[in-house]
């Protein structure tokens, strides 16, 4: 084996190609985070976009069509190219193998492949939106998108070659957590993160084959009319919608898993205590990994399908309460006493157990038959979701991404600025999308840009708060990028975190580390390092 | 169940021929009682015998008996989810008209395009 | 015309010792063992597998629910299949994954020659599988029995547009699988003649015999729920 030199993963190689064709996970997993936010920021241009059309009831600027392209767009956008692979494939990438002590992923080639079809992917989705949008909604429902002519092909195409980078993803981490880990990195000594990862790895490998024949399926369906899907041929429409559910229920755990697992990381290294129910905590990830798969028919209360189905899927649905509930309250009991340092990463987890508790909570009230049936389909569930994605995910991405920015990039962001951003987009997006409960349980039907006037104040509330989430997004943009190239040098250990990725160098060494640390302590045992009983 | 010690010892041949004589006799056994069987039994029956030759395939051929204990708990699980799909979506696909009853078949291949209005469709009398 | 590229090509490079001893394998930089890297590949395999093994499933779970609205509509499409062609191309398949099987073990002891022969013969196999097929599908277009676009078969029924779209889709993914594992079973006799495997390493050998099965393993189930409907 070659002698490895000692240097940072920057500096060992240079040049465009020393990127292009890199095979270490923290390159690719940098390379995803550009891509990634650049998705986002697609995305929320669309959704600000959607949100100025929305300032007037009898539509401002976008015909019919323009508008059912342009909230379709945000749809698919935001899910498959952002929100997906958003933390696995950025953070994940970058730390776990870091953090269970490993020199890399256990396939690097096949990595850098996940990346690329990723690029396919994103290249056949943007593609697709200049050759014809599609105007389907991002769940493609037949027999509508058999029968439309804009680009369903080419975005059904994309989603396709995206799911399979998230299968190659799944399979390098289930690989990794399985044979990679250090000596003495025992299941039971694993950072909650890795835990997450590899109960999202369960998903993505399980569900996503599910939606990849789908999308085959609504492309015969549309090519060669295989009929299963066409009514009109005798096929079954909510077939559809099973088969499509079937991966996109999970795909929601896909979303929010990893962010959870970020979660654990901050709070415990914020709160300096030992994450309070470790092994419950891992244990409610694959619970939620599980149940992920039972209750996928929540989706379709309203399609005809079967009652007794949807009395199942209902009771089901539930379940998903008891671990996530299991989590939020040991978020909580770890925070209890601890020594609580407020530094951004923290607001934002702070963040995340307010919006994700009350996405959660409303949840339940959609789970509930008969309040669903008076729901489906409002801004209710518009909100909803975006409080358990983004009050959840995007809020966990964010944080995630300032506690270890210092760690990837080397580099300190201005912490004061950090806050500014940090409340801005807190507070615009309880603007955008509070009202939207209200909005939903009044009526507003989602996906219509007219409206009856007496929505117009509430609708032009949420679009003001739109404004402001979006510049907080444009200050934290500004200040990141300013701390590439102005930031001060980070130090290896900013935050004293005690897990394995504050032992290397920041940013780390080509193989992560010098040598590969002992393990002596579980992940969160600040009493056994500090010296110290925090009771 | 043996395990074997390491990933480059060579399991023992006689396994695998007795295995692909077994599968050939499953499979000419199959469709011989195919011909005198129908109906529910018949499907039971020939995918019992399939499931069979699944397993020794499973076992013998790709290894699994000799192997990871985890390579066999993949495995089951994934055919443990790929039942959760399949009984949930026919559960709903043969309860659907329980409550809410349709009646005929809506459509036709000479003319694919709805002739409900034609052939005077029951489905509003509820 | 291929048999006798791949004795060149053999005798070419079978003339030096190179080939007994083998080339030397390094292991990726990732892990500390051989043993390692065999095992973790192994396992991402398997997942793998259970990807491929999900993405068939739906095509399977599309069946059951069709076949329970029309199980007379089945019962007819099963007789336009011809048993007899359905049932040569089963034990081609067979066959094939056991030769592959006599392959694997014959490279593993380093019987280089044997293994090729093996090796080659599954390829025989399999594009005598794709024959078939090909016979099959050119019975079907003739007769009209095709998806809903193109289908002007006659049946008593129907919905028979409808088997046929499944069938279709079912045994051509299937096909694709097969196509893909001749690729790369071909590869591998290209790397056996170069010397690379023995049995000091022999792991994609291994994944490809894995992978190659589990075609065999889903033809298992397509053959009865297609032909041996009664
Ligand atoms: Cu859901």
């Amino acid at each position: 084996m070659s002698h490895v030199p000692n240097i940072n993963f920057f500096k060992a190689t240079t040049g465009l190609k020393s990127w292009l064709f890199t095979l270490d996970h923290k390159r690719i997993g940098l390379m995803y985070l550009g891509f990634i936010w650049f998705s986002f920021f697609l995305g929320g241009i669309f959704a600000l976009l959607l949100r100025l059309e929305l300032l007037f009831p009898n539509g401002w600027f976008l015909t019919d069509r323009q508008y059912d392209q342009l909230f379709t767009l945000h749809g698919a956008v935001m899910v498959f190219l952002f929100i997906i692979p958003s933390i696995p494939a950025s953070l994940g990438n970058f730390f776990l193998p870091i953090m269970i002590g490993a020199k890399d992923v256990a396939f690097p080639r096949l990595n850098l492949a996940s990346f690329y079809i990723y690029v396919v992917g994103a290249v056949f989705g943007i593609g697709s939106m200049l050759i014809g949008a599609v105007d389907t909604g991002w769940t493609f429902y037949t027999p509508y998108s058999t029968s439309t002519d804009t680009a369903v092909i080419t975005m059904t195409l994309a989603a396709f070659i995206l799911g399979f980078s998230s299968i190659l993803t799944g399979v390098n981490f289930l690989a990794t957590v399985h044979n990679m880990r250090a000596k003495g990195m025992t299941w039971f000594k694993m950072p909650l993160f890795v835990w997450s990862l590899y109960a999202t790895a369960v998903i993505q490998i399980l569900a996503t084959p599910v939606l990849g024949i789908t999308l085959l399926l609504l492309i015969l369906e549309k090519t060669i009319n295989i009929g299963i899907f066409d009514p009109s041929l005798g096929g079954d429409p909510i077939l559809f919608q099973h088969f499509f559910w079937f991966y996109s229920h999970p795909a929601v755990y896909i979303m929010i898993l990893p962010a959870m697992g970020l979660m654990s990381e901050m709070i415990s290294t914020f709160s300096r205590r030992s994450i309070f129910g470790y092994r419950f905590m891992a244990y409610s990830s694959i619970a939620i990994a599980i149940i992920a798969f039972l209750v996928w028919g929540h989706h379709l209360f309203v399609s005809g399908q079967s009652m007794y189905a949807n009395m199942i899927f209902s009771f089901l649905t539930y379940l998903v309460a008891i671990p996530s509930g299991i989590k939020v309250f040991n978020w909580m009991a770890t925070m209890y006493k601890g020594s609580l340092d407020l530094k951004t990463p923290f607001l934002y987890a702070l963040a995340f157990i307010f919006l994700f508790t009350i996405g959660g909570v409303t949840g339940i009230f959609l789970a509930a038959l008969a309040v669903d049936i008076h729901l489906t389909d409002t801004y209710f569930v518009v909100a909803h979701f975006h409080y358990v994605m983004v009050g959840g995910t995007v809020m966990a991405f964010i944080g995630g991404m300032h506690y270890w920015w210092p760690k990837m990039i080397g580099k300190m962001y201005n912490e004061y600025w950090a806050r500014v951003a940090c409340f801005l987009i807190f507070l615009g997006f309880n603007l955008v999308f509070f009202v939207q409960f209200i909005m939903g349980s009044k009526g507003m039907p989602r996906r219509y840009h007219t409206y009856l006037d007496q929505f117009q104040p509430l609708h032009a509330f949420s679009t003001y708060g739109s404004w402001v989430l979006g510049l907080g997004f444009l200050v934290m943009i500004i200040y990141l990028i300013h701390s590439i190239f102005y930031g001060e040098k980070a130090p290896a250990n900013p935050w004293n975190g005690i897990t394995l990725e504050w032992k290397t160098e920041s940013p780390p060494v080509l193989e992560n580390f010098d040598k590969v640390p002992e393990i002596t302590h579980d992940p969160y045992d600040f009493a056994a390092v500090d010296g110290k009983k925090y009771e | 169940m043996s395990k074997l010690h390491s990933s480059h010892e060579l399991p023992p041949l006689k396994p695998y021929i007795i295995t692909f004589g077994a599968l050939i006799a499953i499979t000419l056994f199959n469709v011989t009682i195919s011909q005198f069987t129908s109906g529910s039994l018949g499907l039971i029956l020939t995918m019992v015998l399939a499931s069979v030759n699944a397993i020794l395939v499973l076992a013998v051929f790709m290894g699994l008996w000799w192997d990871n204990r985890f390579h066999t708990v993949a495995i089951v699980t994934t055919f443990l989810f790929l039942s959760l799909f399949f009984i949930f979506t026919m559960l709903d696909v043969a309860t659907r008209d329980d409550l809410d009853p349709r009646e005929g078949p809506a459509f036709d291949i000479k003319s694919p395009v709805q002739k409900e209005h034609s052939s005077g469709h029951g489905g509003e009398s509820h | 015309m291929i048999l006798m590229i791949l004795r060149q090509l053999m005798e070419k490079n079978m003339s030096s010792n190179e080939v007994l001893v083998g080339r030397s394998h390094e292991v990726a930089h990732q892990f500390d063992t051989a043993e390692q890297e065999f095992n973790t590949a192994k396992l991402g395999m398997w997942v793998f597998m259970a990807q491929e093994i999900l993405f068939f499933g739906g095509l399977f779970v599309a069946y059951a629910v069709f076949r329970m609205m029309h199980p007379d509509m089945f019962r007819e499409a099963a007789h336009h299949l011809s048993l007899k062609w359905g049932l040569l191309n089963t034990l081609f398949l067979l066959t094939s994954s056991f030769t592959m099987t006599l392959g694997e073990r014959a490279i593993r002891q380093d019987k280089i020659k044997q293994g090729i022969m093996l090796l080659m013969t599954t390829v025989g196999l399999a594009t005598a599988f794709m024959g078939v097929k090909a016979i099959e599908y050119a019975a079907k277009i003739h007769h009209g029995y095709l998806p809903a676009k193109w289908f002007f078969g006659e049946g008593m029924d129907n919905s028979l547009h409808l088997f046929f779209g499944i069938y279709f889709a079912l045994t051509g993914l299937h096909g694709v699988h097969v196509i893909i594992g001749i690729g790369l079973i071909l590869w591998l006799v290209y790397r056996t003649i170069r010397g690379e495997f023995g049995s000091h390493y022999f792991l994609p050998i291994e994944m490809v015999t894995l992978y190659w099965h589990l075609v065999d393993l889903v033809w298992t189930f397509l053959f009865p729920l297609l032909y041996l409907i009664r």
